[in-house]
């Protein structure tokens, strides 16, 4: 076996180069925001669309296509239905979603809109009863 | 230099096998960790499912096919030729069900029994008459409410293992207990496949199959969260409220759990009550026959059926049973612990 | 080969298993490093395999790693044995590469770090798979590569100093003439 020394000058480019790949993984950690939260809009069983709402800047409005019309809107982080052409307005009524687990349901119109997060809150329970 | 050739070739073909030999093994622990997730439409409400193992995705659509098959050939009042809609069409003779729709009524007369009346199936006349969630609710006449009123009673119905008959008069509704019902019917479904664990909510009547999770207890007054959690393990756990579905008249909120005794909404300081058991059906029946009966009477009952419970009350205070205390935490800081 | 060195080698397999594996365990009762992310160990172990790699053979090194993952099934399940042997014969096949080619330019520490990189590369694969959450890698591999580049300076080190140590006893169980 070749005589191999303790350190050479190639082990100061090995411990470099890995300081620089960690710093450059941990980069994003630090700056960028990794909370996620997606929208998931289905309409008879159906995904219509799916939204990062933490990406959204600004107010978009989207007209589904259902029968009794549907229409919802998105800011920054959270989605509502703002308009139902039903009875009983229940998805309406449930107003903000903004976290993970939340949902609006238009029962005759088949649309559910859910929000999905990354669940960095562990205080936050796997199902609801109601 | 050939030998060195050589060991690079052979250190190479080892890491290669060792590699797929890695990958297989992970391959099936995926697979025996795999989680599908899916919302849906059934039975007239939102269905969320959580089911991992390695038949997740066989299970999940045995799931969805059987809820729909559920609905259609047992429990609708609605859909005709189910085992319901031939019971009520057929009033007063006797009725050949499925055993399982037998065996379902069957159950819930036991806790009609057993809570006196306060949960009975055989209102189906009356909340046809009130007709609450369908978004054209009046409030209906006395006169009305006082015939129907006469037309329930559990203990005239009869059941045998394939056949259930009902009064002339009478017309039973198993919609207070259908998504229970649901919750028992998967847990059978699931143990069909090679399924880990699952959490599945029938319209917010929730299974917990085989594992723990932390269940939430939705806030009366606000339905995006909850005010409670609850540590469920392998049991059911479902809610009955008057938030639920309700109607406002004249100045005055009507909600739809009819109180057997007087055919108007139940009157109660209660806002919710929450069951946990071993049978969604009880579950079911249980929370609407204690939101009926009240918070005192209540308790014998749960014994009676090994449940426990958490109750809401309208003055913003909870109370729990002995027997979750310990896995209960109240989230919302609205509302206080009795 | 012949037999006896075939059965001389064979005990010095066993011996150099037994020592890794009681390093490993060793370890174990080391509490989480403060600083270090859970679960960063020093990987004194690795300096059994790193000498084995350099003075005995490839199937006798692949043995000694087998021979801890199997250490670690057994005594902490299914999970422990695959990310230890995954993570063992990554680096085991890198430090054969290295400390056996002619032209390697490293020292015991370059090489220390590049087979403590390639362990905790393998264990985090075998984590992210199991686990099926692929943001481990991003989130916590940082940290790993850190703590590999220091483990690994320490495991070189060592190895350097005790070489003389492992070849004695090398040569008291294998008597080539």
């Amino acid at each position: 076996m070749k005589k191999i020394k303790l350190f050479s000058r190639y082990d100061l480019l090995v411990l470099i180069a890995i300081s620089a790949i960690a710093t450059i993984l941990l980069l994003p950690n630090v700056f960028g925001n990794n909370d996620s939260l997606t929208a998931t809009i289905t309409v008879d069983g159906k995904v219509v669309e799916t939204v990062e709402l933490n990406r959204i800047s600004g107010v978009r409005e989207m007209s589904l296509q259902c029968t009794p019309a549907v229409k919802v809107r998105m800011e920054t982080g959270k989605i509502c239905v703002i308009d139902a052409d039903c009875e009983d307005k229940l998805c309406v009524n449930c107003g903000w979603l903004d976290s993970d687990g939340a949902m609006a349901v238009c029962l005759p119109a088949k649309v559910v809109v859910s929000v999905d997060g990354t669940k960095a809150d562990s205080k936050v329970p796997d199902v609801i009863t109601y | 230099m050939v030998k060195a050739k050589k060991k690079a070739i052979c250190v190479a073909a080892i890491i290669l096998c060792a590699a797929i030999v890695i990958g297989l093994v992970s391959y099936d622990f995926i697979k025996s960790s795999n989680t599908v997730e899916s919302t849906f439409l059934a039975m007239g409400t939102v269905i969320t499912t959580s089911i991992s193992g390695k038949d997740a995705d066989a299970a999940s659509e045995a799931v969805e096919e059987a809820l729909l098959g559920l609905e259609n050939a047992c429990l609708s009042r609605r859909v005709e030729d189910s085992d319901v809609w031939r019971i009520n069409q057929n009033s007063g003779n006797d009725v050949s069900v499925s055993r399982e729709t037998a065996a379902w009524v069957g159950q819930a007369l036991d806790i009609s029994a057993d809570s006196d009346g306060a949960f009975d199936i055989t209102v189906g006349k009356l909340t046809q008459l009130w007709n609450i969630g369908s978004g054209e609710e009046t409030v209906p006449k006395k006169a009305e409410v006082k015939k129907l009123l006469e037309t329930v009673d559990y203990k005239k119905v009869a059941i045998s293992n394939t056949s259930v008959k009902i009064d002339s008069e009478q017309a039973i509704d198993l919609g207070a207990v259908g998504k229970g019902i649901a919750c028992d019917a998967l847990r059978d479904i699931l143990a069909q496949f090679d399924v880990k664990e699952a959490v599945v909510s029938v319209g917010g009547s929730v299974l917990i199959y085989n594992q723990k999770a932390s269940v939430g207890i939705v806030d009366p007054n606000n339905s995006q969260s909850h005010l409670a959690t609850v540590e469920i393990d392998n049991q059911c756990i479902s809610t009955s409220g008057d938030y639920e579905r309700f109607f406002e008249a004249n100045g005055k909120t009507y909600h739809h759990i009819l109180d057997p005794e007087t055919g108007y909404p139940v009157v109660t300081d209660l806002r919710s009550v929450t069951v946990i058991c071993d049978s969604g059906l009880d579950c079911d029946a249980l929370s609407t026959a204690c939101f009926v009966m009240g918070y005192r009477a209540s308790l014998d009952l749960l014994q009676k059926y090994d449940a426990e419970a958490v109750f809401v009350f309208d003055n913003n205070s909870v109370s729990v049973t002995d027997g979750i205390k310990d896995d209960f935490k109240l989230t919302s800081s609205n509302y206080t612990v009795e | 080969m012949n037999k006896k060195l075939l059965t001389q080698n064979i005990a010095l397999v066993g011996i150099l298993s037994a020592q890794a594996i009681a390093l490993s365990y060793l370890e174990s009762l080391i509490p989480v490093i403060p600083g270090f992310p859970p679960g960063a160990k020093p990987g004194l172990s690795n300096i059994v395999t790193m000498f084995s790699a350099g003075t005995l053979g490839i199937w006798q090194t692949l043995y000694i790693t087998l021979a801890k993952a199997v250490f670690a099934g057994v005594t902490r399940g299914l999970t422990a044995f695959l990310t230890s042997l995954t993570g063992g014969l990554l680096s085991t096949a890198v430090a054969l590469l290295l400390l056996r080619s002619k032209n390697n330019k490293l020292g015991y520490v370059g090489i220390g770090i590049i087979c403590a990189v390639c362990h905790n590369i393998g264990q985090l694969c075998v984590a992210c798979v199991l686990s099926g959450t692929p943001e481990l890698f991003t989130s916590y591999g940082p940290f790993l590569l850190l703590a590999a580049g220091a483990t690994g300076f320490l495991t070189g080190t060592i190895l350097k100093y005790i070489m003389p140590a492992l070849e004695k006893q090398k040569k008291f169980i294998i008597k080539s003439n």
